[in-house]
């Protein structure tokens, strides 16, 4: 009803009216130009209308055929015009009007609200006057209606098709999106079942209510519908892509990826299609089979910093940086201004401890984006790795009033300041740290470790407390927490000796992984 | 005036007379030339690098000054690697080598007369007279087996490793691969023990395949090696050693021992050791009178940096930088981890003041190997001396801003816990890159500034004469015990000048990386031409005091018969 509408139109309307047709002494002309169009041959068509115009001046079907002519090469306004005359001399030429309401269609295709979408509204409900049970239109208001959100009235045009119509498989897919959107689930469930044993059913009929779908939410009904193009094998590499998202969006991560790898198995290898199944991938937390999607697509798109940047980030969280730097590095290559590489290169220099790296890239990141207090943190912990305090200082200052760095500014603060043996300015600064951020247990470890050092052994105990309630594996804090013992000839330091020993053995075993390379098979 | 008492222990005041006269440069406070060459000295630290990145291969190795002779002036003794994977001393090459101080300024190769080229894949020496007979006597610390060498009194030496039982402790099967050792008394026999320092498990052509991470085989990270256990061996007066490593508490703790050092952390007359660990956290072992050891280093702070790391430790030296008598801990470290340094708070508690003092910021790209605490330019506040380069050799592939061979830092004390990079006024040879590793510090030209030995792999030996101007006063002590150890190592040493201020020194060997030191207890006095007091206190107990003496010598004291 849809696509072939404009088709539809030349051939069987190409006149007023069929009586008419028949006995136009320019029959022969309609069928000439017909055959014309229909070949493709749209300059032969064009000049035979505007000839037969000549003789015929006030023959609407001409003008129809000239709208069609006209659409067919893009040009909107000349068809409009043309089929606005068309009807202007026959107010009843129901294929002028179908024509014309097609043509709005297609204008506001891109947005339902478009004011060409409004005007193909107003097309179909003119020619419902004088034809009020032409199926085309009432399908059409149909459709235009539930995509401009006005699901009753598009189910009263379903209502109004011909008995068998309002049963294809294109009206059954308006109906169960008009009562999805209306809330009647179950009703679109039971519409749906229809739909998807119905002999004419097309990926492209549930296509046309997916926007609605999603609009409200409906993504288990989005998910059952392509369900059923796939097992009435129907799906084709489009619809299993969207069923992928959908699962992959509810969490279904295997289903995702089956999904996925089947559409794969239909078409030529794809580096979009990749990347879909190494984010699936990632998000399973199977970074080895992210990283073969990646490396294949790597393989495809040598050139797409996208690609390079996702490796980048897989392998940081395989705590393989010297690999991530690489790609990130190369990522940054084909795309400098991109301040998502740039700040993830400085993080992972940061984690190799390259510390003049990392402050030349989140120096970088900061002039790509100066209002983000995260780059200048993140510099000034550079800067304090690298013992440049007084380049920390001006960072971390300058940040220690934002909201979502404040904690972070005054933590490195203070361990500037236990680095440089200042414990009053250390106690003060972290004490700020932890009233920011009381589940910061970085801090309170350091505040514990700082009072430790003034030999407030009572501060200290609290302190430590608190870091290893919120991480009980912090060294840091254990550590603090040991020698406490030891000072204080706690009888728990044999124990807590022993703790220490076994988190240095697994931190160490852990900075060894980092140093390994890895050998990536492009899946 | 000397006392009387002072008259009958104070013996030949010329011991130590200047040999070569100095003239005064330009330059910074702290000066240095490499006398290498013109004083006759051509030798090369061979490593043997291979293909297969053997770990060995980087770590080589120590040197030595010491007066073998006792002529007065200090000689000097190189420790060499052999070939790979036979880790034999295939050829004249690989042997170690003593050159003697030939008091005008050059030196003469004396190995083969002194029988000292060693075998095997050599790392450390270490001197002392074990057997009290005025001799120094020569340790040799190897992946291969240890050697101890006794003076003959003769300019030889006799290799006695067997009888004395020092051929290098076993775990699992293997000998364990000793880096350097140092002697000290720690049970107050009068007797020097002998505390060896061991790093890794390892063996020839076995070590995992490491990258730079551009796919080039590289030295692999300790991580790589399982660690091993120190060794203490109980002299036992007649020529043999007992290993008390268990029974003294050494044993049971396990690390990759890169160096050790003395001193008496709390004051109570008994020497502790403090053993830098690379990549895991250090020892502090406090002597508990003799009877055994307690290791607390974490306890006292120096287990790890302030910031909570195990870094790579490699040389260290124990002894007062701040001059309010509680010796302070510095040892090096690789690129980003600075070199800690730990100051004595008293109470056996240490505050890392690596970046306060400033030598964090200095430090922060260096790799150090060797290195030493002595007073350069004689103004009364010991400087600090570091021999350095990176361990790996391809460094510049996995991080171009950085390069293997670097050149030597001096840093100078300040006073008040701070301190000042003079490097680049030391000298033009100074501060030329080199592979550096071990370094020994002593005063061979007797002009009271101390002087440098700095061994290199695969390249010339480096000889720093100190040059440094100023002009400052200076005094040299040469102990010799009767009832404590014949060299008098573990001497404490208190010396004030007229001005009230007081500094504190020990009598050791056991400083840097693989490396001995002279032994002498050498102080600089700024610009007093004399000493108001010293107070001796020698690892017998007994407190000896001399007052008024005058500087600008060194004086040979001996130890009283009796205590005073």
């Amino acid at each position: 009803m849809k696509a072939a509408a404009v088709a539809w139109a030349v051939f069987a309307v190409a006149c007023p009216s069929v009586l008419r047709c028949q006995q136009h002494p320019a029959l022969d002309e309609f069928a000439a130009i017909q055959g014309f169009i229909q070949s493709g041959n749209l300059a032969e068509a064009s000049a035979r209308i505007a000839t037969d115009l000549e003789a015929y001046p006030r023959e609407s079907a001409f003008y129809n055929f000239r709208g069609v002519v006209e659409a067919q090469q893009g040009r909107y306004a000349e068809a409009e015009a043309a089929f606005l005359r068309a009807v202007e001399l026959a107010p009843r030429f129901t294929g002028a009007y179908l024509n014309l309401g097609r043509l709005y269609q297609e204008d506001g295709a891109k947005d339902p609200q478009a004011l060409g979408s409004q005007k193909a509204i107003h097309t179909y409900e003119q020619l419902l006057r004088f034809e009020p049970a032409n199926a085309e239109a009432h399908y059409q208001l149909a459709l235009l209606l539930l995509q401009r959100g006005s699901a009753q009235a598009s189910l009263k045009h379903l209502a109004d098709l011909p008995a068998g119509t309002g049963e294809r498989s294109q009206a059954l897919a308006l109906r169960c999106g008009a009562e999805a959107a209306l809330g009647t689930l179950e009703q679109a469930n039971t519409t749906a079942e229809k739909l998807l044993i119905s002999p004419e059913l097309a990926e492209a009929d549930i296509n046309t209510i997916l926007p609605v779908l999603a609009r409200h939410q409906l993504a288990d009904l989005q998910i059952r519908l392509f369900e059923g193009l796939v097992h009435r094998r129907l799906a084709g590499v489009q619809a299993l892509q969207r069923l992928a998202l959908l699962y992959e969006n509810a969490g279904r991560l295997q289903e995702a990826r089956s999904t996925l790898e089947t559409a794969g198995s239909g078409q030529a290898p794809n580096a979009p299609l990749l990347l879909d199944l190494a984010r699936v991938a990632y998000k399973q937390a199977d970074h080895e089979g992210a990283l073969g999607y990646l490396a294949h697509a790597r393989d495809l798109e040598p050139a797409n910093p996208a690609i390079h940047f996702f490796l980048g980030v897989v392998l940081i969280e395989m705590d393989l940086p010297f690999e991530a730097e690489k790609s990130l590095s190369r990522a940054a290559d084909l795309d400098p201004r991109n301040a998502s590489v740039v700040y993830s290169l400085g993080a992972v220099n940061s984690q190799m401890q390259k510390w003049d790296q990392a402050a030349m890239w989140f120096e970088r990141y900061c002039v790509l984006k100066p209002a983000d207090p995260h780059g200048k943190l993140a510099l000034g912990s550079a800067y304090f790795a690298s013992m440049a305090d007084d380049k920390a200082r001006k960072e971390l200052t300058s940040v220690v009033t934002e909201s979502g760095t404040a904690a972070g500014a005054h933590y490195y603060l203070g361990r500037m300041a236990v680095r440089a043996n200042d414990f009053d300015a250390a106690t003060k600064e972290l004490r700020q740290a932890v009233a920011l951020s009381p589940q910061y247990a970085e801090a309170w470890a350091e505040l514990g470790f700082t009072y430790l050092q003034q030999e407030e052994y009572a501060g200290a105990s609290q302190a430590l407390e608190r870091s290893l309630a919120i991480d009980p594996d912090s060294f840091r804090a254990n550590l603090s927490l040991l020698t406490l013992y030891q000072r204080t000839g706690d009888p728990h330091a044999e124990a807590q000796a022993d703790r220490v020993g076994k988190l240095d053995k697994k931190r160490s075993e852990k900075a060894s992984a980092m140093l390994r390379t890895i050998h990536v098979q492009p899946y | 005036m000397y006392s009387r008492t002072e008259a009958l222990t104070l013996l030949a005041a010329a011991v130590c007379a200047p040999t070569v006269a100095f003239a005064a440069t330009a330059g910074g406070p702290i000066r240095f030339e490499d006398i290498a060459a013109k004083a006759g000295i051509h030798f090369v630290t061979q490593n043997s690098p291979t293909p297969n990145k053997n770990q060995i291969e980087t770590m080589v190795a120590g040197v030595a000054l010491f007066d073998y002779d006792n002529d007065g002036r200090l000689d000097i003794y190189f420790v060499n690697g052999a070939a790979i994977p036979s880790l034999q001393k295939t050829g004249p090459q690989y042997s170690n080598r003593l050159y003697h101080n030939n008091g005008d300024g050059t030196f003469t190769d004396v190995t083969v007369k002194a029988g000292l080229a060693g075998a095997g894949y050599g790392m450390g020496v270490a001197i002392g007279d074990y057997d009290n007979d005025g001799w120094p006597d020569v340790f040799l610390a190897s992946v291969t087996d240890n050697q101890l060498f006794h003076n003959n009194r003769d300019g030889t030496f006799t290799d006695v490793t067997a009888k004395a039982g020092l051929g290098g402790g076993r775990r699992d099967g293997p000998k364990m691969w000793s880096v350097g050792g140092g002697w000290f008394d720690y049970d107050h026999d009068g007797l020097l023990d002998l505390f060896v320092v061991n790093y890794c498990k390892w063996e020839v052509n076995q070590d995992p395949v490491c990258t730079t991470g551009r796919g080039s085989r590289a030295y692999c990270h300790p991580r790589s090696y399982e660690p091993l256990p120190n060794s203490l061996f109980h002299n036992n007066g007649d020529g043999t050693f007992t290993d008390v490593s268990a029974a003294m508490g050494i044993a049971k703790h396990l690390g990759k021992g890169m160096s050790v050092s003395f001193a008496d952390v709390d004051g109570d007359g008994w020497l502790d050791a403090f053993v830098a660990n690379d990549t895991m956290p250090n020892f502090l072992f406090h002597n508990l009178g003799g009877k055994g050891f307690e290791e607390i280093a974490i306890r006292a702070g120096v287990a790890y940096t302030t910031n909570g790391a195990a870094v790579s430790g490699m040389g260290s030296d124990f002894r007062d930088v701040d001059n309010d008598g509680l010796p302070d801990i510095w040892h090096t470290a690789v690129e980003t981890e600075t070199f800690p340094l730990f100051i004595n708070r008293g109470r056996g508690l240490f505050l890392d003041m690596t970046v306060a003092s400033s030598l964090a910021r200095y430090t922060v790209k260096m790799s150090g190997w060797g290195n030493g605490i002595a007073d350069f330019d004689n103004d009364g506040w010991k400087d600090l001396f570091v021999a350095r380069a990176n361990v790996l050799d391809n460094i510049s592939e996995s991080n171009p801003e950085r390069s293997y061979p670097e050149p030597n830092s001096v840093f100078r004390n300040l006073g008040g816990h701070r301190f000042e990079d003079v490097s680049s006024g030391a000298g033009a040879e100074f501060q030329m890159p080199a592979a550096h590793r071990g370094v020994a510090f002593g005063d061979f030209d007797n002009d009271g500034r101390i002087d440098a030995v700095v061994s290199v792999l695969g390249a010339p030996a480096r000889v720093f004469r100190n040059i440094s101007p100023g002009g400052n006063h200076w005094l040299t002590l040469q102990l010799e015990g009767s009832r404590s150890n014949r060299m008098g190592l573990g001497t404490q040493v208190r010396l004030t000048t007229p001005d009230g201020r007081s500094q504190w020194n020990e009598a050791t060997t056991a400083v840097g990386y693989a490396s001995s030191s002279d032994s002498r207890v050498h102080f600089g006095l700024g610009t007093n031409p004399q000493v108001r007091e010293i107070e001796i206190r020698w690892p017998s107990g007994t407190k000896q005091i001399l007052t008024n003496v005058p500087a600008d010598h060194c004086m040979r004291v001996a130890e009283p018969t009796r205590p005073e």
